[in-house]
């Protein structure tokens, strides 16, 4: 492990088993990998697998194979093209997840791509997460953008300000507070509080939903076709077609009910 | 993919039928208590809805209601969900649990000449299977060999929800094979289905037995 890894100008190396590797110049690493530090400042590839503790990415990097890791920071680019197994991972730039991915600690405050699933015990959002796959999380707070065409699961998701959109949100305690329009298909949970931020706020802002189902279900600003759930409050400003509710429903006086049943 | 033709149930019915809220649902979903394939969206009039074959989910959640005051949810989702494990069950526990019979263990000692390993969840099962099936005669030991040696190869691929193992006799000649979904098998009228074998809920009762 005593082998050091550093290219400055122009090179490509194979991997193997090194104690760092430092990329100043444009490097490329043509094999599987097993170290104990990456860091890249300038453009670096790898072609094979990665296992570090540590990497950070300042310039730009893209990952060919499978990455394992501790700790992966990235303040420039960062392209996986593989699958990503890690403990914690801060994206300060941008990244690119192309796989599903397990990461148990994830924070953003650059700019996420995900293609396929990602599956994270904690997510804190404030950047902007886009994408197209299921975002599963145990506890989300998102205070930046989150728009992705899946599905987002999880115990407490959290959203204040930014975008929200997605195709169904579900869990167990669910709090939105928006600013600007925001939309979803359908939202599940058993505790739903929709509401819009009082200050910086687009006036003409609303959630749109098509099916809201739950239990305790408090909702201001939405419009909704379908809401269904045990106890509904059906606040200030919102639009719904059908309320479906089992114990009680609420309307506050500006609220606007179409069609309301008890089941 | 579920086939077309199992009876569905709406979810808005099962959450009536069963008594029991959306939330509580969706946590058991989570937990993987209940599967996604489970979860049939369909269009409706009023936009989409969501279905559930309707004998297998009710059975499911008859059985977490009936369950979940002894146990813990991560207990429960131990004993359905599919995945591998390392257990450690001692023979002394399973006959005392009334899981197996020392004749069936027996059976399977003289099987597998003497290798016995009870961590592997594999074999326990298949004493399970020697017991109710070769004890009480309803196949034969060399028909349980058959069905052995058939576990043994391709346990790991058949560890799935929904998978099963069928034993059938073509002109009194026996034979085995695997499914990953039974709806997908067809047999034919002449040959003889002797024996099928739900995998995961084998196992389900195996574990539930050893928790109780």
């Amino acid at each position: 492990m005593a082998r050091k890894l550093t290219i400055y100008g122009e090179g490509s190396v194979s991997g193997g088993e090194v104690s760092k590797v430092r990329v100043f110049g444009d490097g490329m690493i043509q094999s599987d990998i097993v170290t104990h530090s990456i860091k890249v400042f300038g453009t670096a590839t790898f072609e094979g697998n990665v296992e570090a503790d540590e990497i950070k990415v300042y310039g730009e990097v893209t990952f060919n194979g499978k990455v394992k890791a501790g700790l992966i920071k990235i303040y420039g680019t960062a392209v996986f093209k593989q699958e990503v197994i890690s403990k914690n991972m801060a994206v300060h730039g941008m990244t690119q997840l192309s796989k599903s991915s397990v990461i148990e600690m994830m924070k953003n405050m650059g700019q996420i791509t995900m293609m396929e699933s990602l599956q994270c015990q904690k997510f804190k959002n404030y950047g902007t997460v886009t994408g197209n796959g299921n975002l599963t999380v145990g506890d989300l707070l998102s205070r930046g953008n989150l728009e992705i065409e899946g599905e987002i699961e999880g115990e407490a998701l959290v959203f204040k300000g930014g975008k929200l959109q997605a195709n169904t949100l579900n869990g167990e305690k669910i709090f939105i507070k928006f600013t600007t329009g925001s939309q979803c298909q359908s939202i599940g949970a058993a505790q739903l509080v929709i509401k819009r931020a009082r200050f910086k706020c687009h006036p003409q802002a609303f959630m749109m939903v098509d099916e809201i189902e739950g239990d305790q279900l408090d909702l201001s600003y939405t419009q909704a076709k379908v809401v269904r759930g045990d106890v509904v409050r059906v606040g200030t400003y919102s639009k719904v077609e059908l309320v479906e509710y089992q114990t009680k429903l609420l309307k506050h006086s500006s609220a606007n009910v179409l069609n309301c049943r008890e089941s | 993919m579920i086939e077309v033709e199992t009876e569905l149930i709406s979810k808005k019915e099962l959450l009536q039928v069963m008594n029991i809220s959306y939330g509580q649902l969706y946590r058991w979903k989570r937990k993987k208590l209940i599967p996604e394939d489970w979860f049939i969206k369909k269009s409706v009039s009023t936009g989409q809805e969501t279905f559930f074959p309707r004998e297998l989910v009710l059975e499911r959640i008859r059985k977490i209601i009936e369950l979940k005051d002894q146990v813990s949810l991560d207990e429960l989702s131990d004993i359905f969900s599919p995945k591998e494990e390392e257990v450690n069950i001692e023979a002394e526990r399973l006959f005392e649990k009334n899981v197996v019979t020392r004749q069936g263990m027996e059976l399977f000692t003289n099987m597998v000449e003497g290798a016995v390993d009870l961590s592997d969840l594999k074999q326990v099962l298949m004493v399970k299977i020697l017991d109710d099936q070769v004890v009480t005669g309803h196949i034969t030991f060399e028909e349980g060999k058959l069905i052995w040696r058939f576990l043994e190869a391709h346990y790991h691929r058949l560890n799935k929800e929904e998978s099963c193992v069928l034993l059938i006799r073509h002109l009194g000649l026996p034979f085995v094979v695997g499914a990953l979904k039974r709806e997908m098998v067809i047999v034919d009228e002449g040959d003889r289905l002797v024996l099928e074998i739900e995998i995961m809920k084998e196992i389900g009762k195996i574990k539930l037995a050893l928790l109780g």
